[in-house]
């Protein structure tokens, strides 16, 4: 899979470069698309940074684009800094995907498609830019990261930046539950790959096939554990003391298991307003420090 | 020739009021039309606007159809069903709707490939499963309550490609987005409806074609209509009523008051005066008609002064026309006015009428001989004594110059004649003296009676009256008259229409005058004896003798003219020695005659026969006192000629003697009246007196009428000269030889 999706990534790179030019243009924001394994395109921005600085791709939360406001603040931000940034959007089974995907839009995505996906953007970028990329994701697209780093070990990546992380199935802001879960494994038990409304994360009705379902349920809070303490790339967690749509406390957790955790006193789970320069500079402080390691 | 009747001012005010209210409702119908013409302009202005309007509003309503097409092909998920169909059911039906995408009014949407073909599991019912390629422009088409619009919009291609991928189809509800999208001015949008025909669709852009709508109404065109009607109809109201206050003002300022004029004029023509016009203006009066009313009341008191006034003129003239001023009796224009009112007024009764003549006898003599004051005095006195003697209510009338007359109702024969004689007796008692006049003043009545209901009768009086008096002027006769039929005989000749004719053939043709000769004997040796020519007439074997011939010829005034015709005649005579020479001649001449101027002339011829004759010429003293001044010039002339002039019919009239000393006469030939007086113890003394009287003043005296030998003798003894009557010869043509008494001294020459 790994070498049709490079293959195509770059023949459609090349065509859309192409209409771009020659060559990216240092610190400007280029648009960047490439087919995903599915078939369907992909659309991603892209800043070209120093070379000497590490390339970063930047993972949107559940359902969003990277137009989403905190992703792109803290992409553009980067850029500013000298970084080359990529971050782009999921194409969740919508070719050339702009808009955010509504809970109640019929979801045909799964937790592997996006893996792929991550892992497309991922080589990409290594490849353009010849580094191991750091990897940032908010929100879900953390468990996103994770799940593409649980499942891709000799992945090229330097290191990894988890915003807000969370977990998906039954978690104390999430609206899944285990009956729903079990509603839909009954349903993939007696072979009914029929849409079904779900809940998920903080999507009441959630419509997806069961194994969709479940591919997202399954990265509940005990797995997520388990993936940060398995990847074999260094990572930071970032939360906000004013966050309610994680667990706190899980975070803690995740702290004694070992990770790098930083709390940004009274920042929510979105980094608005002025806790974007505080995480701004916890994320450069981390890259710094990483870059000096 | 027709009388056109000329309309009073009643008329002309309703015509002015007609003409003002038929130009007003001309002008009101005329404003009317117009008002109606610039509301069809409003009209058809605001439904062209609506019309407009109406393609704007659903120029919006087809842009925002294909807005939301393109907006719902655009939708990220629309492409999702593309790349997975499976679920495209699914979505379709529970999320295509509630995704907010799709308004409301979007009854179906549909997502087609890029062959048109709908995606699987379509359980569409408003869009059809496959679409024409390429799509076809938006079009309205029939719906279950309400037309819906269809449109299909391509799916933008992505990755540069050509070709679209799909399709999507909306068929939505456009009606109330049309009526509820759009601030419509002109159209009420509830009334939008669109009429399809038989079509089962039609296309978005011929919409407005098909559409039927209801104009908003329009306050302000409505306002501005209503303003000018009700302003037309104020208008023609306010007109009308002023017209009609103008009418009756009109009326009863102008038209009242002249009809009041008017009326008040009328009654003063059938009234006898004394009408005065009171104010006409009533609470409003008008200086004019008041000036009217008082001219009228001062013309009227002028005019019925002058009216009393003309009525005290006519009646004085009445009385000056209808009174003889000398007499103060009626006169011939009364006579004649109450003539004509008497068959109508006799015919109410069954009572007789009578009518008598007055005639003063001789009454020219006693004018010429005692002037005409005392002549007045006699008229006023007969007049008076006759008018006191007539019944009240009966008049007297003054009908010629001593010529009176009376018509008396109820009044038979005997009232008649009494009347007649009590007049006779009161002017016999009445003392003529005082005047002067000596002679005895005599009248002669003449009385014609009649049923009064008789008209041809009544009608008949004045000439049977005039018979009656011709009867009682005739000597010897009573005075008083009553007309009888056997008087009407007597008079024949008068009246005789062939008598008439001879008469007037004998005067104007000489033809039919046959000359009698009457011998008048002498009866001493002083003298010779002559003939007195005596005119007749014959004619058709008729002989008409004096009794009948001088009446017509005096009352035809034909006196000179027959006169001329029996000189000619004895002219003739005497040229042709049928009288024989030497005997004498005497001519009767009336008195127009010897007044006449020509008399001298016309005695011309007879000249050269008094070498050996005398032509002794007779006039009645009647025929002198006529004009006796004239008269007494012509017989000097004459008996300078050498004619002789003898008196006739002496004794018969005044027989003046006082005319006698006046007149050149020269013979005084008695009449038969005095003559027959000799046999009358009482009288004739006086005629014995008289004849010697005569005699001694140096007359040749002649005795008329002598029938008997004793009459003769006696004539003889009183000294006459000649003698004269049947007894002695009785008159008779030359033809038949001169009379047995002549001959022994006709030819004996004059004395």
């Amino acid at each position: 899979m790994s070498g049709w999706c490079l293959r195509s990534a770059v023949a459609f790179m090349a065509v859309t470069l192409l209409s771009l030019g020659p060559a990216f243009a240092s610190g400007e924001e280029v648009s960047v698309t490439l087919q995903m394994p599915s078939g369907d395109s992909a659309e991603a921005a892209y800043w070209a940074g120093d070379p000497d600085m590490p390339a970063i791709l930047i993972q949107h939360g559940f359902l969003q684009t990277h137009h989403f406001p905190t992703v792109r603040r803290l992409a553009t931000a980067l850029a500013d800094a000298g970084y080359s940034v990529l971050t782009h959007s999921l194409t969740l089974g919508i070719d050339r995907r702009t808009a955010s995907l509504p809970c109640e839009a019929v979801h045909t995505h799964s937790m592997p498609q996006t893996r792929d996906e991550i892992a497309t953007w991922v080589e990409w970028l290594h490849e353009q830019t010849g580094q191991e990329p750091v990897l940032i994701g908010h929100s879900a697209g953390s468990v996103n990261l994770l799940d593409y780093l649980a499942h891709s070990p000799g992945a090229p990546v330097g290191y990894a930046i988890f915003i807000s992380v969370t977990f998906f199935g039954y978690g104390e802001v999430a609206f899944e539950s285990p009956e729903h879960a079990a509603r839909a494994r009954a349903a993939l038990a007696r072979n009914d790959p029929g849409l079904e409304k779900f809940a998920l994360g903080f999507c009441h009705e959630y419509v997806t096939t069961p194994a969709a379902y479940l591919s997202y349920y399954d990265w509940d809070k005990q797995r997520t554990d388990q993936a940060f303490q398995s990847i074999g790339v260094p990572s930071t967690l970032i939360a906000g003391s004013g966050d309610d749509r994680i667990d706190l406390e899980w975070i803690e957790t995740l702290r004694q298991h070992g990770a790098e955790v930083r709390i940004v006193d009274g920042a929510n789970h979105f980094f608005d307003q002025l806790h974007e320069f505080d995480l701004l500079d916890e994320i450069e402080w981390a890259l710094q420090r990483q870059q000096a390691q | 020739m027709i009388r056109t009747r000329i309309p009073s001012i009643t008329h002309y005010a309703l015509l002015l009021a007609a003409v003002a209210l038929v130009t007003l409702a001309g002008f009101g119908l005329y404003t009317w039309h117009q008002v109606d013409q610039l509301r069809g302009e409003i009209h058809e202005s605001a439904r062209e606007a609506a019309r407009q309007e109406l393609a704007n509003a659903l120029e919006r309503v087809r842009t925002q159809a294909a807005q939301q097409a393109s907006r719902f092909a655009r939708w990220e998920e629309v492409r999702q069903q593309l790349g997975t169909p499976q679920y495209y059911g699914y979505w379709k039906n529970h999320r295509m709707h509630q995704a907010g995408i799709l308004a409301d009014r979007v009854l179906d949407a549909q997502v087609y490939d890029h062959e048109g073909v709908a995606l699987a599991n379509s359980d569409t019912v408003h869009l059809p499963g496959m679409i024409d390629l390429p799509p076809p422009d938006p079009r309205a088409v029939r719906g279950d309550s309400e037309p819906l619009l269809m449109v299909i919009e391509a799916i933008p291609p992505i990755n540069g490609a050509q070709a679209p991928p799909g399709f999507v189809g909306l068929k939505s509800r456009f009606l109330d987005a049309l009526r509820e999208g759009h601030v419509f001015r002109f159209i009420d949008p509830e009334s939008i409806r669109f009429d399809f025909g038989e079509q089962h669709a039609i296309p978005a852009s011929d919409l407005v074609g098909h559409a039927r709508f209801d104009l908003r109404p329009n306050p302000m065109a409505d306002q501005v209509e209503e303003l000018l009607s009700g302003a037309v109809i104020n208008l023609g109201g306010i007109l009308g009523i002023i017209t009609l206050a103008l009418f009756a003002t009109l009326v009863y300022l102008i038209v009242r008051p002249l009809r009041h004029i008017s009326g008040h004029i009328d009654r003063l023509r059938k009234s006898a005066g004394g009408l005065v016009l009171e104010r006409v203006g009533g609470v409003l009066p008008i200086a004019e008609t008041e000036k009217i009313r008082e001219s009228l009341n001062s013309y009227q008191a002028q005019l019925q002064d002058v009216h009393s006034s003309l009525e005290e003129k006519n009646r004085e003239f009445w009385r000056i026309a209808h009174h003889d001023a000398l007499t103060g009796v009626r006169n011939r224009r009364a006579f004649d006015e109450y003539w004509d009112t008497l068959p109508r007024l006799a015919a109410r009764h069954t009572y007789p009428v009578c009518f008598a003549l007055f005639d003063i006898n001789h009454f020219k003599a006693i004018n010429d001989s005692y002037g005409h004051p005392v002549g007045d005095a006699v008229l006023q006195a007969v007049a008076r004594n006759i008018d006191e003697v007539l019944r009240d209510g009966e008049h007297l009338f003054r009908i010629g110059g001593d010529e009176f007359a009376a018509i008396l109702l109820d009044c038979d024969q005997s009232g008649a004649r009494s009347l007649g004689e009590r007049c006779l007796e009161r002017i016999r008692m009445t003392d003529f003296n005082r005047f002067g006049v000596r002679e005895p003043i005599k009248v002669s009545i003449g009385m014609a009676v009649a049923p009064g209901n008789d008209e041809a009768s009544l009608l008949a009086m004045q000439w049977q009256a005039d018979v009656a008096m011709y009867k009682a002027k005739r000597p010897g006769s009573s005075h008083v008259v009553i007309f009888t039929p056997e008087l009407a005989k007597d008079t024949q000749g008068l009246y005789s229409n062939w008598i008439n004719n001879a008469v007037y053939e004998a005067v104007t043709r000489g033809t039919g005058i046959r000359m009698s000769y009457q011998p008048v004997i002498a009866l001493d040796d002083r003298h010779a004896s002559y003939v007195e020519a005596l005119l007749r007439i014959e004619h058709m074997d008729e002989v008409i003798g004096p009794a009948d011939i001088f009446p017509v010829v005096e009352a035809r005034r034909l006196e000179v003219d027959l006169d001329r015709a029996i000189l000619n005649r004895i002219l003739r005579d005497l040229r042709t020695s049928q009288i024989p020479a030497g005997l004498g001649i005497s001519i009767n001449l009336s008195g127009p005659t010897v007044v006449n101027s020509g008399i001298a002339q016309w005695m011309e011829a007879f000249v050269p026969f008094l070498q050996d004759r005398q032509i002794i010429l007779e006039v009645t003293e009647t025929a002198l006192i006529t004009e006796i001044g004239q008269a007494t010039e012509n017989l000097q002339q004459l008996r300078q000629q050498g004619f002789q002039v003898a008196l006739d019919d002496f004794g018969s009239g005044y027989s003046s003697l006082r005319y006698l000393a006046s007149m050149p006469v020269d013979t005084v030939k008695f009449d038969i009246s005095l003559i027959r007086s000799l046999d009358s113890p009482d009288q004739h003394q006086i005629v014995e007196s008289l004849v010697q009287m005569i005699a001694d003043a140096g007359y040749t005296t002649v005795a008329e009428g002598i029938e008997a030998a004793e009459q003769l003798r006696r004539v003889r003894d009183l000294g006459f000269n000649f003698a004269q009557g049947y007894y002695l010869g009785a008159p008779a043509p030359l033809s038949q030889g001169l009379p047995p008494a002549l001959p022994a001294s006709a030819g004996t020459g004059r004395t």
